[in-house]
């Protein structure tokens, strides 16, 4: 069963097409990962399948209903879009007690969603008084309050330290059980790749990839890194690579040689037969940020000027 | 809509709006009140011709109890102007529309329940308003030498009409800062907006067309708020403040239904 479809789904904003004909079927259970540099569409494409805003074109469902139509599967989903948000001047208990009003739930399961997110005992503390981590914590609560079957989180660890991330990123890990799918929603590459379990990733509004997080990571590249102890002895090494026939690339005294991790001690035995000690021998593989520049060929800040330079050509339409 | 209603109650009834508006509004229903008796004239001075000024007779008529309601109409018009429009503007710009929409995608039943619950605030603060204007008026007649025998003189109806005549006029400014915060996604236009609209476009306009005035909301409802004017009598007052109302809600519902939620 699908948790989320898109079918040619299409939402532009005068001559910006913000989301460009996505298409796409998210399986249901587990982490999705929703991932995309900053301006992709991430969430846009969120708010027309949440019935924030209409699509342009196309069409899509939630939980097998009609986006259409979202009061078909509203009370199914909960969703933090875009930060966490909420009344200050009012307590931790008395904003969730407005939005549960607002579903029809009893005011026991505030209780509930304050325990699974770890905020029991601050309450009755005003939510203004709340650091940014506990007010994301805050904003998962919210969402989990209809106890959904479709949890959408749109760059839940925004602005957090690594510590409130690592917080996070257990709380979504314990929350996706196998009745319930969570979709992440992020421009951190490295969060989603520890957490996620399928993907899709979209540049510009178009889709790059959907698809399990394993298949696109076969696509990684292996390689071993090796540094000579002196510097000196580069050019006889990289000889000696390429004597072997081996893939590579030298860059500031370190070479990078394309093979799998478990060759690393060839690498080595190749450097003591002629004669040079290494002080680095790593072995690595490309995250998720290395594939997606690989499958874009740019930066953020690239992206950004290449699609700027684009609307002012008029190539977008 | 039971459940939306109680969700918005929860949100407005928050303290810097129970304290801030209602407080407000009693503050000044007393602090005009003292105005309106220690600025009374002595009897047969210069002052007491005057038009416009009140008078001890004024104020010793049935209903002279909450006489001030009048004068203090046109604050209370613009601090709930103020209030409903905060009220609605805040969910943008705290971004808790997202969450609200998302939630109840019936954005009918969303606007209506808070119409609803901002109208529950609003006889609230009036009542406040009404019972504050009432309290503080016999001390003050005492100390005024203002007779006060024919305040009972058909009192509960005197108190009722003249508690209408404050409290509709009340809630359609409240609606008319509702749709301009509706339109414009921000409590401080929305604000600056009514009050400037009332405070200098309509005088403009009295100025190049005074005709015209009367039937602009700052007259329309100023004349109902005083029971009627020489140009309005009461009941085509209430019909244009209702229209009024009604152009409000209609504006406000239509535009918050169709709008895509952006912020």
């Amino acid at each position: 069963m699908s948790s989320i479809t898109a079918d040619h789904l299409t939402r532009t904003f005068g001559d910006l097409t913000a989301v460009d004909d996505l298409t796409f079927d998210l399986p249901a259970g587990g982490i999705v990962g929703f991932v995309g540099p900053n301006g992709s569409g991430k969430s846009t494409t969120i708010r027309v399948l949440l019935g924030l805003i209409a699509a342009s074109d196309g069409t899509g469902t939630v939980l097998g209903e009609s986006i259409e139509h979202p009061e078909r599967f509203a009370h199914r989903v909960g969703a933090l879009i875009e930060g966490p948000t909420f009344v200050g001047s009012l307590t931790a208990w008395d904003n969730l007690r407005s939005l549960a009003a607002l579903r029809g739930l009893p005011k026991k399961r505030i209780r509930e969603v304050l325990d699974i997110v770890g905020l029991s005992g601050r309450e009755h503390d005003k939510a203004s008084t709340f650091s940014l981590g506990m007010k994301q914590r805050l904003g998962i609560a919210a969402a989990l309050l209809p106890d959904p079957e479709l949890l959408v989180l749109d760059e839940p660890t925004n602005g957090l330290d690594p510590a409130g991330i690592v917080e996070i990123r257990s709380l979504l890990k314990s929350l996706a059980d196998g009745r319930r799918t969570v979709v992440v929603s992020s421009h951190l590459m490295s969060e989603i790749q520890a957490i996620a379990d399928d993907l899709v990733v979209i540049r510009f509004g178009k889709l790059l990839y959907s698809g399990s997080l394993d298949g696109l990571m076969d696509d990684a590249v292996e390689r071993v890194i090796a540094e000579p102890e002196h510097r000196s002895d580069l050019a006889r090494l990289l000889n000696a690579i390429e004597a072997q026939g081996w893939s590579h690339g030298s860059t500031g005294g370190i070479v990078s040689i394309e093979l799998p991790a478990d060759r690393s001690a060839d690498v080595d035995r190749l450097a003591r037969t002629t004669g040079i000690n290494l002080r680095q021998l790593t072995p690595q593989r490309d995250n998720l940020e290395d594939l997606f520049l690989h499958l874009t060929g740019s930066s953020d800040a690239e992206l950004t000027a290449e699609r700027s330079d684009q609307r002012n050509s008029g190539a977008i339409s | 809509m039971v459940n939306a209603v109680r969700s918005e109650w929860i949100r407005i009834w928050r303290p810097t709006f129970r304290y801030g508006a209602i407080g407000t509004l009693a503050v000044f229903a007393a602090t005009i009140s003292y105005f309106i008796y220690s600025s009374l004239p002595d009897a047969g001075s210069a002052e007491t011709r005057r038009p416009g000024a009140t008078t001890a007779a004024d104020l010793e008529q049935p209903g002279g109890m909450i006489y001030a309601l009048g004068p203090i109409s046109t604050i209370a018009g613009v601090i709930l102007l103020s209030l409903w429009a905060l009220a609605a503007a805040s969910d943008y710009d705290t971004g808790m529309i997202r969450v609200l929409v998302q939630a109840q995608p019936s954005r009918l039943k969303l606007l209506t329940a808070k119409l609803i619950a901002l109208a529950g605030f609003t006889v609230i603060a009036c009542t406040v308003t009404v019972l504050a204007t009432a309290i503080v008026a016999r001390p003050l007649a005492r100390g005024y030498d203002v007779s006060t025998a024919a305040w009972r003189i058909d009192a509960p109806v005197e108190l009722l009409s003249g508690a209408f005549n404050f409290f509709v006029p009340t809630l359609v400014w409240g609606l008319i800062g509702l749709t301009i915060a509706v339109l414009t996604r921000s409590a401080g236009v929305a604000i600056g907006l009514g009050i400037g609209w009332l405070l200098v476009v309509e005088n403009l306009i009295a100025i190049t067309a005074p005709d015209l005035t009367d039937y602009l909301p700052g007259g329309t409802l100023g004349a109902l708020a005083g029971g009627g004017s020489p140009n309005l009598d009461w009941s085509l007052a209430l019909g244009l403040t209702v229209l009024y109302g009604i152009a409000a809600t209609a504006i406000s519902l239509v535009t918050f239904r169709q709008r895509d939620i952006t912020g």
